[in-house]
């Protein structure tokens, strides 16, 4: 089965890559560069230097002027779009599931940057060895993307903490940064997320869970076991035990926002159940990652 | 407990898939989750808040399973099985009839004889085809109303009659009666229910048959009089001494009343603690003329046991004693004339020993005897006797020797035969040793033994002069005629002759000294005619009820005789919390006759109850 249909990508070739600020780029592609280039779009000018290409002599001011002035371009450059899948045990919940949810929803972004000409990445670590793609480019591009999507096996109890350290230390990305994964932290802390602010990255976060996440439809005794670690807990489920789940899981919520918000982390949260294409097309181009 | 319909402990069953039920719910069904850290919060918050938390669960299933169990034991019909087995049964039943259980102190105003008599005829009407009963009653003693029978209707009869007496409680004839009979029981396990308030006199034997002790009563609250006395010495007013007890533990504070002829004569205000007693002495006045005069001693007011309340007393004219100086030879120490005039009504006559001994052979009434010298081979049946000179046969004195001119160390100052006399200056010739004295009260000490002594015997007890008083200054000093007199006082104050008595104890056995045509008025005023027995003599044994009974001969004055129960035992009403039989204690069981009780609603409402408490553990887990 196709991550994403015939359709929704004809509608996700319309959109594009929004990046809240102009960054230095390697090729040229689509988006304005800080570099002066050879664009259609006029940025200044500047006087004639030998050497100079004779064809950007802008003739009408040596009339007026009787001096010989260099039309300078805006350059068009490619903008660096990192995809993060977290593919570990936890995302393996749901129907669909958190992770068939986070392939779909990097897929569609990964199409939308590779037909804008961007610099598209693919990195995910976990179970089986890390899934990385680097350098992909151009609309051809995506079907590697989808194909790795794909065969990236879910499972394991590798989070996001550590080998996002590891990425941002050693790769040193610049760009657009989209990670989708549940963000459950045993421990509630999110300090890995802090480094991708300091490396000047601009971070989206989508939060992906699923609905018995939020409500659970448990009941009797059970033992619940941790789909990433060996802990379990013995619980009889009533409704004060239920009231106070509840209770315990928005304080999370709430303390994930502040800390996204607190350091300019766009922070999207999700439900398996909600339509990827409501989210792409709606949603993100709300929040600004898309238009 | 017994299950009348054991199939319904089939229900039992229903534990089985309970207990599986809850090993399942044990096992808890393994649920895999995204994360477990915010349920481990969850789960401790709710645990911090629910003191019980842990153990909830396990005692759930505790309540369901009791729920169950009673469910099972109400369907099964258990019942109480007190006195109905599958097994043919034989037991006794040992009632009290004594006056204490006439007590009203049972719920509704019930003397404690009626709820007796209603488990006795509850117990009757549980028998089952192949039991058998035996009904004992006993007061002062015991009686085989029923011996072991299965018939009902004989029971029944034989329950019904059962009422108080004016009798003391003395159980332990009952009890050796009901061993003897479970003995021979052969093949049965005897069972024994002692039906009582409790308020016995004696010790119980240890009999080897299982006890059961169904007590009766609820108060103690009771005054009553325990002893009554006339004394009617000639030449001397007559005195009622009356001793009350209060057996409850709040103080008592009544009259008594003094009554002659049915006339108040004197009355005294008493009051003391509980648990205490309280004497009141009467003087009367000489009576008039020659008939019996009856006293009535009354508590005035009301108690618990009224029964007890009332003493009547009979003064009867004084009757002139008989007495006997024995001698070999006359002596100036002793002299029958003078011996009268120191006793006011009494007849001294001088007789010598073989004269003496023709007279108790002829059976004459003797009062006194004074033995001077001499010394019967044994001892002829006179209350008051006097050895002066002598040893008296069976009192253990034997003479080992003599002593010359002993020394008077001491005497008894305060007894009444040496009372107001002095023996410092009698100087004594010669006196026996005397072995064997330590049973005796020595009145006169000397420092070879004592000289005078009031020494017990076979009966009653004697005086004893033990030296010659021919041989010490004693007849030259007032001590002398002083000692005598008081001595005779002393000696024939207790003697009664048979029917003189001015009250005897119920029970007692009444005898007239003549034939022909009797009739006896008993103190209920039934009149019962009698004929004399083969001796000539009548005998009135039904002597039960506390009172006068009223013995008329035809031709001869009605002589009265007052029977009353002065049983401080009777007294005290208070319900024993146990029998001890032997050094067996069988404690109380109130109500232990009742017959099968079906226990299927206390069962229901008590599973009703778990069922509630279990629904508001489960209530407070939300």
């Amino acid at each position: 089965m196709a991550l994403l249909d015939e359709e929704f990508l004809a509608r996700l070739e319309r959109l594009e890559i929004v990046s809240r600020r102009l960054r230095r780029g390697i090729q040229r592609g689509e988006r304005r560069s800080l570099r002066r280039g050879s664009s259609v779009e006029f940025a200044d000018h500047r006087p004639y230097g030998a050497g100079d290409d004779l064809r950007f002599l802008d003739w009408n001011m040596y009339a007026r002027l009787d001096r010989l002035m260099t039309k300078l371009f805006l350059d068009e450059e490619d903008l660096a779009v990192h995809l993060v899948l977290d593919r570990s045990a936890s995302m393996d919940f749901g129907d669909p599931t958190k992770a068939l949810v986070a392939k779909r929803l990097l897929a569609a972004i990964g199409f939308v940057a590779l037909v804008g000409l961007n610099r598209v990445s693919l990195w995910s670590p976990g179970e089986g060895g890390d899934v990385e793609l680097t350098h992909l480019r151009g609309p051809r591009a995506s079907e590697r993307l989808f194909a790795a999507l794909e065969r990236a096996p879910v499972g394991g109890a590798a989070g996001l903490d550590e080998p996002l350290r590891r990425f941002v230390g050693t790769r040193r990305p610049r760009g657009v940064l989209l990670a989708v994964s549940d963000f459950l932290h045993p421990d509630g802390s999110w300090e890995h997320l802090r480094t991708l602010v300091r490396g000047g990255l601009e971070t989206y976060c989508l939060r992906v869970l699923t609905p018995h996440e939020e409500e659970p439809v448990i009941e009797g005794d059970l033992r619940l076991l941790d789909s990433e670690s060996d802990a379990a807990v013995d619980v009889s489920v009533t409704p004060a035990l239920l009231r106070r789940y509840a209770a315990a899981r928005e304080d999370y919520d709430r303390r994930l926002a502040e800390f996204c918000r607190s350091r300019q982390i766009v922070l999207i949260p999700t439900r398996t159940d909600a339509s990827v294409e409501t989210l792409v097309l709606e949603v993100l181009r709300r929040k600004g990652l898309l238009r | 407990m017994n299950l009348l319909f054991p199939l319904g402990m089939a229900a039992l069953g229903a534990l089985v898939p309970l207990v599986a039920l809850y090993l399942l719910k044990q096992k808890r069904v393994d649920t895999p989750v995204p994360a477990a850290f915010l349920w481990t919060r969850a789960i401790e918050d709710l645990r911090a808040s629910s003191l019980f938390q842990r153990i909830r669960t396990p005692l759930l299933f505790f309540l369901q399973a009791a729920s169950i169990v009673l469910c099972a034991l109400a369907a099964a019909g258990a019942s109480l099985d007190l006195d109905i087995g599958s097994e043919p049964r034989r037991v006794i039943v040992v009632v009290d009839r004594s006056r204490s259980m006439g007590v009203a102190d049972e719920t509704g105003g019930a003397t404690r004889m009626e709820v007796a008599r209603a488990l006795c005829l509850d117990a009757v009407s549980g028998l089952h085809a192949s039991d058998e009963m035996m009904l004992v009653a006993f007061d002062a003693e015991a009686e085989v109303l029923v011996a072991f029978t299965s018939d009902e209707e004989l029971l029944t009869k034989a329950v019904e009659r059962l009422a108080p007496r004016d009798l003391p409680s003395r159980p332990a004839d009952a009890l050796r009666l009901a061993a003897s009979f479970a003995k021979a029981s052969p093949g049965f396990v005897p069972e024994v229910v002692v039906v009582s308030d409790g308020a016995v006199t004696g010790d119980l034997p240890l009999i080897s048959c299982e006890v059961t002790f169904a007590r009766l009563g609820t108060t103690d609250a009771n005054q009553g009089i325990v002893d009554a006395r006339l004394a009617s010495t000639p030449g001397e007013r007559p005195e009622v001494f009356v001793r009350v007890r209060n057996a409850g533990k709040e103080p008592m504070a009544r009259s008594l009343v003094l009554r002659r002829a049915g006339e108040i004569v004197d009355a005294r205000r008493l009051a003391c603690d509980g648990g205490a007693d309280v004497v009141a002495f009467f003087e009367l006045e000489d009576p008039e003329g020659d008939e019996p005069v009856l006293l009535d001693v009354a508590l005035e007011g009301r108690d618990a046991l009224p029964a007890d309340d009332h003493v009547a007393l009979v003064l009867r004219p004084a009757v002139p004693r008989a007495g006997l100086l024995v001698r070999e030879q006359p002596t100036l120490h002793l002299d029958a004339e003078k011996l009268s005039a120191l006793h006011p009504g009494l007849v001294v006559t001088a007789v010598r020993p073989d004269e003496a001994r023709a007279t108790f052979d002829a059976g004459v009434a003797i009062d006194l005897v004074v033995w001077d010298g001499v010394a019967p081979e044994t001892l002829p049946p006179v209350a008051a006797q006097i050895f002066v000179g002598a040893l008296p046969p069976g009192s253990g004195l034997v003479r080992t020797g003599s002593q010359e001119f002993p020394t008077i160390i001491d005497w008894e100052r305060t007894h009444p035969t040496t009372a107001r006399c002095q023996f410092d200056d009698i100087v004594i010739e010669e006196a026996p040793l005397l072995r064997g004295v330590e049973r005796s009260l020595a009145l006169v000490d000397t420092t070879g033994g004592p000289v005078v002594l009031l020494t017990p015997v076979p009966g009653r007890e004697v005086l004893v002069v033990a030296f010659d008083p021919a041989r010490s200054n004693l007849p030259l000093k007032l001590a002398w005629p002083l000692f005598l007199a008081n001595s005779l006082d002393y000696l024939l104050a207790g003697v009664r002759r048979e029917g003189e008595e001015p009250v005897q104890p119920t029970g007692v056995t009444l005898r007239t000294a003549d034939g022909g045509p009797f009739e006896v008025t008993r103190p209920d005023g039934v009149k019962v005619a009698s004929a004399p027995a083969q001796d000539g003599r009548h005998v009135v044994r039904a002597t039960d009820a506390a009172g006068v009974y009223v013995l008329a001969a035809e031709g001869a004055a009605p002589v009265p005789h007052a029977l009353a129960l002065l049983d401080e035992s009777e007294v005290a009403i208070a319900p024993a919390t146990e029998l001890v039989l032997g050094g067996d204690r069988v404690e109380a069981s109130p109500a232990v006759l009742r017959r099968n009780v079906l226990l299927r609603d206390p069962l229901l409402l008590a599973c009703l109850g778990i069922l509630l408490l279990e629904w508001a553990l489960w209530c407070s887990r939300r």
